[in-house]
């Protein structure tokens, strides 16, 4: 996968600290070949935190443009996919955000009136892993953005959690509580979805 | 039915059908939104890259930046307006603002999304009718207090996790790298003193004294006017919460569970308790009682809020809840004592027994204390939303969407102000013009 220019840019085949500092410097192209080998990679991102293909896509290049534009101040290139996959992370929250605000109050878990919810009904005895992946998923998109943006950063992207504690903005100890919170939100979802 | 969830059905639910991949326009859609897009870059390296020019550039930007220095000294501080300069509001972090609130129906009045901003952690500070902030992508900021537009901003090189202080004019700004940076009321740099220890705790001020709390365990204390190191003082564990002060009394908690305070006359240790394991919340002095939490960031520790002699540090009372999550100091009121916890709850404690009078639930973390003014407590929650409550029985006033995890409300001169996680800064007011006490 690549972006615009990258296809023909047979001259940007440096390694990526230089193409990081010619990006910082102002060269689209040296920036369109960093992003063209991380594409895929946070558009998936995106797509797991935003549950829909056309927000993701949103996402994707809303932190695309932020990337480019303050990449001049981000002193340490080592830093740079974190610091990008940061501003992703921050892109899906915002989108997802928006689109709250534009629909109402996020519905807490515990209120919730199940006579609104879309019906499952388990077959009889263990409900089989498509149904459940399913209801899952259901359950997922019930969350908020932040429960929804950490499980994906710790459960799909399986980033350490020095990490996911740098894109959150929260310390690490606090990060391992909201990932727990997190899944048990979740765990309280799938419940709801089931009955 | 209580379900249990695996990490395998989690991951497999959670990950895009395998096969997704970004679609094939979305690259030259971005291509072109980049040639559109000028990059954020400081002036003066511009100029690097022009030396034959940067005499002349150098010049007349000396001349401007004059100017610009004498009209903004010109203006006089708006001596109508209140101001919050610290930390919950004042060297004792007692958590009372000047207020007044929001009157009337509230809503958003103004916002600003910050270009490139990472979050806010920190407490906006206000003085002289602008709103100063530090953000995760290390960027101090001034904005009009009144309708949120920005005045300058000033790149810092590292994260902005902790309040800064304002002191007779000086922004003073401590960033993770370990700098502390003092800021003329324009933003350029007045000095700038290296801790060479990360800093995360908020700033502290004696007088014209700052106090700046580092992750090798020492309080640092500079001279406002100048930079100068005046002395310093250990404990024994890296400080990731600010100093506390009181009538000549500073008080810190390490990350090691130990409170300590200090004689700041003769920077000698006047007690030391240990109080419990891991880190402490940034201590709250109010009427001879000194108030902290307990155990942040060990789940495995006991998270209590604990009230403590401020003269020998000896334990009054202690408060926990069946949950067991972290509590958070915010206000002091004259009988109660507001705290709040990783559960959502806010709870309302009995000041001389530490007894739970009251308790309001929101639906996300509140990290954040609460914001008292009179008799109204100003919670923001990570539910998104921002509450006021009464604050002697807990009954809702009113509460309002928010964009994003909150920091410590500001209530002063008729509106709320806070920061967003998402880097957005926001200003609640009201319908009404708010009561002000003569």
């Amino acid at each position: 996968m690549t972006t615009g220019a990258a296809t023909g840019a047979a001259s940007l085949q440096a390694d990526e600290p230089q193409l990081l500092r010619r990006a910082a410097r102002g060269e689209v192209e040296a920036f369109d070949v960093l992003l063209s080998t991380r594409l895929d990679r946070i558009f998936r991102m995106s797509v797991a935190i935003t549950r829909n293909e056309a927000d993701a896509r949103d996402a994707v290049q809303e932190a695309s443009v932020q990337a480019w534009r303050n990449l001049p101040r981000l002193r340490d290139h080592a830093r740079f996919d974190p610091w990008l996959n940061q501003i992703v992370v921050n892109a899906c929250r915002g989108v997802l955000r928006r689109q709250r605000r534009v629909a109402g109050r996020e519905v807490d878990m515990g209120e919730t009136d199940v006579g609104d919810m879309p019906s499952h009904q388990p077959g009889r005895g263990a409900i089989d892993q498509v149904t459940e992946t399913d209801a899952i998923r259901r359950a997922f998109d019930r969350l908020g953005p932040d429960d929804r943006a950490l499980l994906v950063l710790h459960y799909v992207e399986q980033r350490p959690l020095a990490e996911i504690a740098s894109v959150m903005r929260r310390p690490v100890g606090t990060i391992k509580w909201r990932l727990s919170r997190a899944r048990h939100a979740l765990e309280r979802a799938l419940e709801v979805e089931q009955r | 039915m209580t379900i249990q969830l695996r990490d395998d059905q989690i991951r497999l639910a959670l990950a895009p059908v395998a096969g997704v991949v970004a679609p094939d326009d979305l690259g030259r859609d971005i291509y072109e939104a980049l040639l559109r897009t000028p990059q954020s870059r400081s002036p003066l390296a511009s100029l690097t890259r022009s030396p034959g020019r940067t005499m002349v550039v150098l010049l007349l930007m000396t001349v401007l930046l004059i100017g610009l220095a004498i009209a903004i000294g010109a203006q006089p501080p708006d001596p109508d307006r209140f101001e919050v300069t610290t930390y919950r509001g004042g060297a004792s972090r007692n958590g009372v603002m000047p207020g007044p609130g929001p009157a009337g129906t509230v809503s958003i009045g103004f916002e600003n999304q910050r270009d490139g901003a990472i979050g806010f952690q920190a407490m906006p500070i206000v003085s002289g009718g602008v709103v100063y902030l530090g953000d995760g992508a290390g960027y101090a900021s001034a904005l009009d207090e009144d309708d949120l537009h920005e005045l300058w901003k000033t790149f810092l090189d590292s994260p902005i996790s902790n309040t800064s202080v304002l002191v007779n004019g000086t922004l003073v700004v401590g960033v993770e790298g370990g700098i502390v940076y003092a800021l003329d009321p324009s933003g350029h740099e007045l000095w700038h003193f290296n801790t060479g220890s990360r800093i995360a705790g908020s700033l502290g001020a004696d007088g014209t004294t700052i106090l700046v709390p580092t992750h090798a365990g020492k309080v640092v204390a500079l001279d406002v006017a100048d930079g100068a190191k005046l002395w310093e003082v250990r404990t024994n564990a890296p400080l990731e919460r600010g100093p506390t002060v009181e009538a000549g009394v500073m008080y810190v908690g390490n990350d090691a569970g130990q409170l300590f305070a200090f004689d700041l006359a003769t920077q000698g240790q006047i007690w030391m308790q240990q109080v419990g394991v891991g880190r402490l919340v940034t201590p709250l002095v109010s009427e001879g009682v000194l108030y902290t939490g307990t155990g942040l960031l060990d789940a495995s520790a006991a998270h209590r809020i604990v009230a403590l002699d401020a003269r020998d540090g000896s334990l009054t009372w202690d408060f926990g809840t069946d949950s067991n999550l972290p509590l958070y100091l915010g206000a002091a009121g004259p009988d109660l004592l507001y705290a709040s916890s990783d559960d959502g709850n806010v709870y309302a404690l009995d000041r001389a027994t530490g007894e739970q009078r009251w308790l309001f639930h929101t639906f996300g973390v509140v990290g954040t204390g609460g914001t008292l003014v009179d008799d109204i407590l100003y919670v923001a929650s990570e539910d998104h939303a921002a509450y006021a409550m009464n604050a002697e029985t807990g009954e809702e006033i009113w509460r309002l969407p928010i964009a994003g995890g909150p920091t410590i409300p500001v209530v002063v001169n008729g509106h709320v102000i806070l920061g967003t996680d998402t880097g957005m800064v926001q200003q609640i007011v009201g319908s009404a013009d708010p009561e002000v006490e003569p």
